[in-house]
């Protein structure tokens, strides 16, 4: 018989219960007469079945979401870092500058930043749209330190996320904005009053300017000196409580489904430096904390939190100074190599200067930038190669996994071995032998990150074998790797290597390895 | 003092009829303690719960297995606590190897309560005897803000998610797991119920990749209680 517990005898409070005993006991006698089911007496296993017709390897969690898939796939895009700095010349604006300062000579031109992004190789862009000092490059009701009181008619017909979204959409990129958590300029920073009636209300403006973007970046900076509306203190904040991200988090993603909510925002983390750097070991998985920052991950992280470097391609700061270059195009392929190449996604700054437009040497430094990355990453030579896998996963009903699927250029298909196999070894052949310089893999991210360690040989006449990369940590592979063969990302090209085979031997995974696409530059 | 002990053993006794039952009654709860117990009317007060979007937990393939049960020490094997006070029930679930790391029970809540700012400690008595090997434990908290403009949530999205400090060991004596939480409770001067409630609790008792388990498992949690003391209550026979 089950027995249904009044819940003023049954949950003791600390200090009460809320019955006396002979009323107590009364109710439950009574209750156990009458009987209610409030509970079973037994649980024992229940014997469970999952289909798989397909004999698809089980997904070694975590895994990613279909937004963070998305994201990862915008792999090389641009940070526009303009505004009020831009104008006075700081990287951090104290929020006391006046808005007059903001005073462009020129309409500023969101769509000449995204065609020389364009030119560059990038999918994308994220403008700042607010940033430390508080000035919004939008028409806000949530603050009068905006745009409508710039300088000039050029300032006051500003609207940055609007022009961007648009522009963006004109091409067929991705976009998405910079706004700061931490305020400077305003009054309410650090009460309750900004994060209710400031800080989410212009998050929501901004997922306003489109339901397609692909990423907020909520700056991990916060708290500190500033202006504060006149009261010219340090304020400090806990900014893993104070912004209230999870709701922010949840209202953004009602707007914008897609979006992915970098930083504090918890979707997405901070390589952990600003050089254009990931570790060679880099896993996607994190214990949380996506603004603590880490170049390699947690192999046991709970979490899917995949890594994005912020780095800039010019020798100024994040915003335009006068004097500035752009580094040279070997310099940003390097950056390229080590963050695109190793499992991390590269957001490169490229600052608008006081014209609102990016200078003339920025726009050719990333022009030349993306001829690089066509003429050395742009003819995959795996095209012509065949391809045999030391094991192979038994095919399904709709689906097979032998090693040609890594060449088939669908992002569907993979290569898999068995589920017993933690190791294994693919080897592609070429009909007569090719100079060979990068060689890319990439994991079906949907099934999780498995791949630990593997190594790379090469063979001029199919017989003799030799290891390449030497000096490379062959570690983990994740959503893309690219491995210089001759070990240096500073100095890459090189005169290749004559190869008629390449081997990629899986020495270790977390689970059976995957692969869903190689290629051979 | 003694009327509460007097009723309690009362209660006690009466279910001792069924449920070999005995031992000291009194907890180790602080002042601030607030039990959050599984009385609920019925079994929709727990369900199984995957934050893995393609789950097949969450796309209707599998139902799963979690319920409310009686709480004779034998059901659930091992050691019973007279400390912290033996529970009347207590909620089962299998851990499927077909969910995510992130698979666990939910628990519907009778009375929803204030996440704070300040950090809080929820304590959930666990026993895992059938769990392969030590692994981390979670609880996430499903809520929503209370203003009247965030009254399209349903009071499911994720507000919190506390990891145990480190790996929870299967066993079968009951063990004390702990999990500091808190969140953003910015309010409103003018509104005082302004904040973040938090409906239902979700405890994941392995935070492993199940990929490689061969079988499921059963675990048991009782004694659901939030305090301002980390110390986790003693399991005292």
């Amino acid at each position: 018989m089950h027995i249904r517990y009044p819940s003023s005898c049954l949950t003791p409070t600390s200090t009460s219960f809320s019955c006396r005993p002979v009323r107590c006991l009364l109710a439950s006698w009574l209750l156990f007469a009458a009987g209610s089911v409030a509970a079973q007496t037994s649980f024992a296993v229940i014997s469970d079945t999952l289909a798989n017709p397909d004999n698809e390897p089980a997904p070694c969690h975590p895994v990613p979401s279909e937004r963070q898939v998305r994201w990862q796939q915008t792999e090389f895009y641009a940070f526009f870092h303009y505004g009020m700095n831009t104008y006075t010349g700081l990287e951090w604006g104290l929020g006391n500058e006046a808005d007059s300062i903001f005073a462009p000579t020129s309409a500023p031109n969101p769509r000449q930043w995204l065609e020389a992004a364009l030119a560059a190789g990038m999918k994308g862009g994220i403008a700042v749209a607010k940033h430390h000092d508080g000035f919004c490059l939008w028409p806000t009701s949530t603050t009068t330190h905006n745009v409508t009181r710039a300088g000039n008619a050029y300032g006051r017909a500003t609207n940055i996320p609007r022009d961007f979204a648009a522009a963006a959409a004109d091409l067929g990129m991705k976009y998405g904005f910079y706004v700061s958590p931490w305020d400077r300029n305003s009054a309410f920073y650090g009460s309750d009053g900004y994060v209710a009636d400031v800080f989410l209300r212009q998050c929501m403006e901004l997922a306003g300017y489109g339901s397609d973007q692909f990423e907020m970046w909520l700056d991990g900076a916060n708290g500190g000196s500033g202006y504060y509306g006149g009261r010219d203190t340090t304020v400090q904040v806990d900014a893993s409580v104070y912004y209230d991200v999870p709701n922010l988090r949840a209202r953004v993603h009602q707007l914008a489904p897609y979006c992915v909510m970098w930083g504090i925002g918890g979707e997405a983390r901070w390589i952990g430096n600003e050089e254009g750097w990931a570790g060679e070991t880099n896993w996607s998985m994190a214990d949380g904390g996506g603004a603590r920052g880490s170049a390699s991950g947690q192999e046991h992280g709970w979490q899917w939190l995949p890594g994005e470097s912020d780095a800039k391609a010019t020798t100024g700061g994040w915003f335009w100074h006068s004097g500035e270059t752009m580094l040279p195009p070997e310099r940003l392929f390097q950056m390229y190599l080590e963050t695109v190449g190793r499992n991390a996604t590269l957001i490169l700054n490229c600052p608008p200067d006081t014209s609102g437009a990016l200078p003339e040497a920025t726009v050719d430094g990333l022009q030349q930038l993306g001829q690089l990355l066509r003429r050395r990453l742009g003819t995959d030579l795996a095209a012509s190669a065949t391809a045999v896998a030391s094991v192979t996963r038994v095919a399904g009903r709709g689906r097979s996994y032998e090693a040609a699927r890594m060449l088939d250029g669908s992002g569907d298909t993979y290569w898999a071995a068995p589920d017993a196999a933690v190791a294994a070894t693919v080897t592609l052949t070429w009909a007569e032998p090719q100079t060979i310089r990068y060689a890319m893999l990439m994991e079906p991210i949907r099934k999780g990150q498995r791949i630990r360690r593997f190594h790379l040989e090469i063979s001029p006449d199919g017989t003799s074998w030799h290891p390449v990369a030497d000096g490379v940590e062959t570690t983990t592979v994740g959503y893309k790797r690219i491995v210089p063969l001759n070990g240096s990302t500073a100095d890459s090209y090189g005169s290749g290597f004559r190869a008629k085979a390449l081997r990629i031997v899986i020495d270790d995974s977390r689970a059976c390895p995957l692969l869903s696409r190689v290629s051979v530059y | 003092m003694s009327f509460h002990i007097t009723c309690r053993q009362l209660l006690t006794a009466i279910l001792a009829c069924a449920y070999p039952l005995a031992g000291r009654v009194g907890g180790a709860a602080s002042a601030a303690a607030q039990t959050i117990a599984p009385y609920t009317a019925d079994y929709a007060a727990v369900r199984v719960y995957d934050t893995w979007e393609q789950s097949p937990f969450r796309q209707g393939v599998l139902t799963g297995h979690a319920a409310i049960v009686h709480a004779p020490a034998t059901e659930a094997g091992g050691t019973v606590c007279a400390e912290p006070a033996p529970p009347a029930c207590m909620v089962a679930l299998q851990r499927s190897r077909f969910g995510s790391n992130t698979f666990g029970v939910c628990i519907d809540l009778r009375q929803p309560f204030r996440l704070t700012r300040h950090v809080r400690y929820l304590h959930v008595m666990v026993q895992q005897a059938g769990k392969p090997v030590p692994s981390r434990m979670m609880v996430v908290g499903l809520g929503r803000r209370t203003e009247s403009e965030w009254a399209w949530q349903t009071g499911a999205d994720e507000q919190f998610w506390a990891v145990s400090d480190g790996d929870v060991v299967p066993s079968a004596v009951w063990q004390d797991v702990v999990f500091a939480i808190r969140g953003c409770s910015y309010s409103r001067e003018e509104n005082a119920a302004s904040g973040i409630d938090i409906h239902s609790l979700v405890v994941i008792p392995d935070l492993r990749s199940p990929h490689a388990d061969a079988a499921d498992f059963v675990c048991y949690f009782a004694n659901i209680i939030i305090s301002d003391s980390s110390m986790p209550r003693p399991c005292q026979p």
